[in-house]
């Protein structure tokens, strides 16, 4: 595959084609005995995932992109540990919510950067302005949330996982989530609206 | 559709929007990951503390293993260094020697002294030709009395301990001998009639 000046190949997407079949599971078994490529298909399927809710929660780019790696590093360290009845996913993101909340706690979490600096990069070809601006949007309407709450709201609204699941993921009740989901939602709304407002 | 919907599609829309140079941060992710494979070889568990966790059912299990095992040698040694039950506490110790088991011509006869610090205790005395090396007192349980059993013909006896080869000591809980032994003070036992020291 051809590679651009930086030596990486932006072509490569999550389903590779000797990967079709393979279930998360399957790649998993295959790291732990030895092959690394399993792991490394891993990544390319969860990594952009991970990065988008680092980069929200903790409103800077290059940090999340630290945040994720370290996640990934810990992930492979300790896939022996990983048990198949739960999904990788699910398993991935309980490490990055614990590296992301202890990145929070060393520093607290300093004003969102713009989307701009979020993206950190060129602007995607075929990105409608739209898309942009509401992203935009979003960003500024995350600022002053709580890290906890911050992070029930993305769970929710952003990766749209069922609050079981953002329960494994964050070992916070069911019922604490729905209050943190529902506060978050009412202050991410309110000034979605005078953003609007303003606009 | 409801405005609450269209308000949450919106904000989900804004959140799974890709953000640009997410693949150029993918295989920096790949990069790193494999150069940290090289360094530590697959994963170098000594580097990597998840791989120092532990169930917590496993470790409940494993603390109440080494208390069992500390308690099962704590009784094994207690009871290897035991002081015998025949032998007074140190505290009651006010009249040297005992005896403890009587045949017609002789007394077993307990020794017992306190050598702090001392790594080998022997008894003499007329008993063993004043040989320092016959008969050796064992160290009992609480690490600084030494004790012995000796059978003893009934009479009297003049005895005293070498502490560590070299230094002789008498009894200080049993009478002094009248005349030196060999240019020294010695201890005395008067092994008696019916059984009495």
């Amino acid at each position: 595959m051809a590679k651009d000046s930086r030596g990486v190949t932006p072509g490569r997407t999550p389903d590779a084609r000797t990967e079709e079949r393979a279930t998360d599971a399957d790649l998993v078994a295959r790291a732990v005995a030895g092959e690394a490529g399993a792991f490394t298909e891993l990544v390319v399927r969860h990594h952009a995932g991970c990065l988008r809710y680092a980069a929200h929660l903790l409103g800077d780019r290059m940090e999340a992109e630290d945040v994720v790696q370290e996640t990934l590093l810990r992930a492979y360290g300790s896939l022996g540990r990983y048990e198949e009845r739960q999904q990788f996913r699910s398993w991935l993101f309980r490490i990055l919510v614990n590296r992301c909340r202890t990145w929070a706690s060393r520093k607290s979490v300093r004003r969102l950067q713009t989307a701009e600096a979020l993206d950190a990069g060129p602007p995607i070809a075929g990105d409608g302005a739209r898309s942009f601006e509401i992203r935009s949007r979003l960003v500024r309407a995350l600022e002053g949330l709580d890290p906890r709450h911050r992070e029930a709201f993305l769970l929710k609204h952003g990766d749209g996982l069922e609050y079981e699941e953002i329960e494994r993921i964050t070992g916070a009740s069911v019922s604490a989530l729905k209050m943190r989901v529902k506060r978050a939602r009412d202050h991410v709304r309110a000034r979605w609206k005078e953003l609007d407002d303003d606009a | 559709m409801h405005d609450d919907d269209r308000w949450d599609d919106a904000i989900r829309e804004a959140y799974q929007r890709p953000m640009a140079g997410e693949e150029y941060a993918r295989e920096r992710a790949i990069a790193r990951l494999g150069r940290e494979r090289a360094r530590d070889g697959h994963g170098g568990w000594w580097l990597n503390p998840d791989a120092l966790r532990i169930r917590p059912l496993l470790a409940v299990a494993s603390l109440i293993a080494v208390l069992a095992i500390g308690a099962w040698g704590g009784a094994w040694w207690m009871a290897s260094h035991r002081v015998p039950e025949h032998l007074p506490r140190h505290a009651e110790l006010t009249d040297g020697p005992t005896a403890a088991a009587v045949n017609d011509d002789s007394l077993t006869v307990t020794f017992m002294f306190r050598a702090p610090g001392a790594s080998r205790v022997c008894l003499v005395g007329d008993f063993n030709d004043w040989d320092p090396n016959a008969t050796p007192l064992r160290r009992a349980a609480l690490g600084d009395a030494w004790t012995a059993r000796v059978p003893l013909r009934r009479g009297l006896h003049a005895y005293a301990f070498v502490i560590d080869g070299s230094d002789w000591a008498t009894d200080p809980l049993a009478p002094l001998a009248p005349a030196a032994t060999f240019g020294r003070r010695n201890s005395v036992v008067v092994v008696g009639e019916g059984g009495a020291l």
